[in-house]
């Protein structure tokens, strides 16, 4: 499974009411789980332990006994570890400095420290998103004039590692 | 009627304007800090949106915060509780302005009653009685000592634009004035932006009793009785009850007269109260108005059977009160429970509460956020739980009430929930002698 379809999963697990989904593929088995609140015996919703920020944790797996034995040796690369932009304040996002003109950033492109990568406007006032540090923009994740909240992830980035 | 409202506060007051909401079948959407994810008011809403990180000024303070999740949301209404945003003029008029409804008084009525200095003046133009004192802001320590020689001494200073016992001085002489203008003022600077303060005579054992107001747009104005709120820490309110065993039948009409009469002075709409002192010779003061829904409200509302919050939210969508008067029955006493230690001179104690044990039976009602395993935030009011307990008369709600904070039973943080039943068990409160000095035999001394 590319890096694409993976996030493209998790967004659609995070969006969902599922608590945890399995998922066996040629052989690689991935489980994403997220701590859920249980009921209680008042029927009470009751958190049963604090959340990391977006409230998922990825458990992720090779199946070895379900490997066949012809499938390459060599273990594809591992898994990247997701790390994303987040939105600094809840608002409207804009992908565009003004309606009509070019986007910030597309995918693919590499934005250095400080580098505005689109817009959150909160009582008409637009306020900067920028990059903590030099990166690729893997995906965008919110369209243009979505609504975002405080901390939802914006876009998947690759921190490019300094020499 | 309002299909959507946004509530712009935490903790129990957020919970009981989500269960108002769903009662009147309105959409309610809570907002939260990171630090409230779990919080019951994010997940009891209908909706609930992320609006900043822990610090308040960053979350339920920051006003473009929580105007954008207005908008997003598509709220025709925010209702701020009590706190945060709720008394300030500039949220009012911000709402006015993005056309949402604020559910209280107008921006107009707000920036009046916050400015303590100029409502005293304008209550006292109306024909009520005002804590003798300054006639507006004092600067000059010279006109300062001499009103001090027209007044008396024991005088207070306080901050025009205080509240909650920040910028207050109490000064028995000369000296310790010119000290206590120059301390209040800079202390009201540093947490109100605004160094304006005030002189009043400072009453000794005087009662704090409070009038609830409600006032519709369309000219209708009713008082719903008295509270007694004269158990109180470090200016912070413990016990409150209704009625009061202070007041007699007619000392209480003429109160409640001129609560009405500062209404109206300062065009007061919504769900508000009006707050006066009552001296051992029954001489009652105009102190300060509370321009928002209070956190004693339960009590007026288990003798009256009337839901302020209900009240707030029909009158801001321009409903009539449709009624002018209410016939209290019964007594009601409220008791707060904060999550503070009483052992450790009453500091916060945050922490996981683990499991925990809320009172019921009878007469009992428990208005909290409180949840088996909730974790309470270090960055915020430690109000924990209200609880409340309505009787045919004091005795039972007394008995009633003790009994329910003597149950309440938390496992991780500590409560004031006994100390609370201590002095309501106590022979002077059974009297009715709720000086202010009475919470001192019951507070540990500190270590």
């Amino acid at each position: 499974m590319d890096l694409d379809k993976l996030q493209e999963l998790i967004r659609i697990f995070e969006a969902s009411d599922l608590s945890e989904i399995e998922i066996e593929e040629s052989g690689r088995r991935m489980r994403l789980k997220k701590p859920r609140p249980v009921m209680s015996y008042a029927g009470q919703m009751i958190p049963m332990q604090p959340a990391d920020a977006r409230g998922t944790q990825m458990v992720l797996h090779e199946s070895v006994t379900a490997v066949p034995a012809s499938a390459p040796v060599r273990a594809e690369k591992e898994p990247e570890k997701v790390i994303t932009i987040d939105s600094p304040m809840v608002g409207v996002l804009y992908v565009a400095p003004s309606p009509g003109e070019p986007p910030f950033v597309h995918p693919g492109d590499t934005v250095d420290e400080g580098q505005a990568v689109c817009i959150v406007e909160a009582m008409k006032l637009m306020n900067e998103v920028t990059a903590k540090y030099p990166c690729v923009i893997v995906k965008a994740l919110v369209e243009n004039g979505e609504p975002v909240e405080f901390g939802q992830p914006l876009f998947v980035v690759r921190p490019i590692e300094q020499v | 009627m309002f299909r959507r409202i946004l509530i712009a506060n935490r903790g129990e007051i957020a919970v009981r304007v989500i269960r108002a909401c769903r009662e009147m079948g309105i959409t309610s959407i809570a907002v939260y800090s990171s630090a409230d994810q779990e919080s019951l008011h994010a997940s009891l809403a209908d909706e609930s949106i992320c609006i900043g990180p822990p610090s308040a000024s960053e979350s339920y303070l920051h006003m473009p915060a929580i105007i954008a999740a207005a908008e997003i949301c598509d709220a025709q209404a925010i209702h701020p509780g009590y706190g945060f945003l709720s008394e300030n003029p500039k949220f009012a008029s911000v709402c006015r302005e993005c056309n949402i409804n604020f559910i209280g008084p107008t921006p107009e009525a707000l920036a009046l009653s916050g400015d303590k200095a100029a409502c005293r003046k304008k209550v006292k133009a109306a024909g009520v009685p005002v804590v003798p004192g300054s006639d507006g802001i004092v600067t000059d320590p010279d006109d300062a000592l001499k009103l001090a020689k027209e007044i008396g001494f024991p005088l207070l200073v306080k901050a025009s634009a205080g509240g909650g016992g920040k910028g207050m001085r109490l000064a028995h002489n000369d000296v310790a004035l010119k000290n206590a203008l120059s301390m209040a003022s800079s202390e009201a600077q540093s947490a109100f932006g605004d160094g304006g303060v005030y002189l009043e005579k400072f009453l000794e054992n005087a009662r704090h009793i409070e009038f609830q107001i409600l006032a519709d747009h369309h000219g209708h104005i009713i008082t719903l009785g008295e509270r007694e709120c004269s158990i109180q820490r470090r200016h912070q309110k413990l016990i409150e009850e209704t009625p009061s065993v202070r007041l007699t039948y007619s000392l209480r009409s003429k109160m409640a007269k001129a609560a009405l009469r500062a209404a109206r002075a300062i065009n007061y709409t919504n769900a508000g109260t009006v707050e006066f002192l009552l001296t051992p010779d029954n001489q009652f003061y105009f102190i300060e108005f509370n321009a928002r829904i209070q956190v004693e409200h339960p009590v007026t509302e288990e003798v009256t059977g009337i839901d302020l919050v209900k009240e707030q939210i029909r009158i801001a969508s321009g409903e009539a009160l449709g009624y002018s008067s209410v016939a209290p029955t019964g007594h009601a006493i409220e008791a707060r429970v904060y999550a503070e230690d009483p052992e450790a001179n009453f500091a916060p104690s945050p922490g996981n509460v683990g499991q925990c044990h809320l009172p019921g039976g009878p007469g009992i009602r428990v208005d909290t956020h409180l949840f088996a395993g909730y974790t309470v935030p270090r960055y915020y009011d430690s109000l924990l739980a209200k609880v409340i307990a309505r009787g045919r008369n004091r005795e039972e709600a007394i008995h009633r009430l003790a009994g329910a904070l003597e149950e309440f039973a938390t496992e991780g943080v500590k409560t004031t929930a006994r100390v609370c039943a201590r002095i309501i068990r106590s022979d002077r409160f059974l009297r009715g002698d709720l000086g202010p000095d009475l919470i001192e035999q019951f507070v540990p001394k500190s270590r």
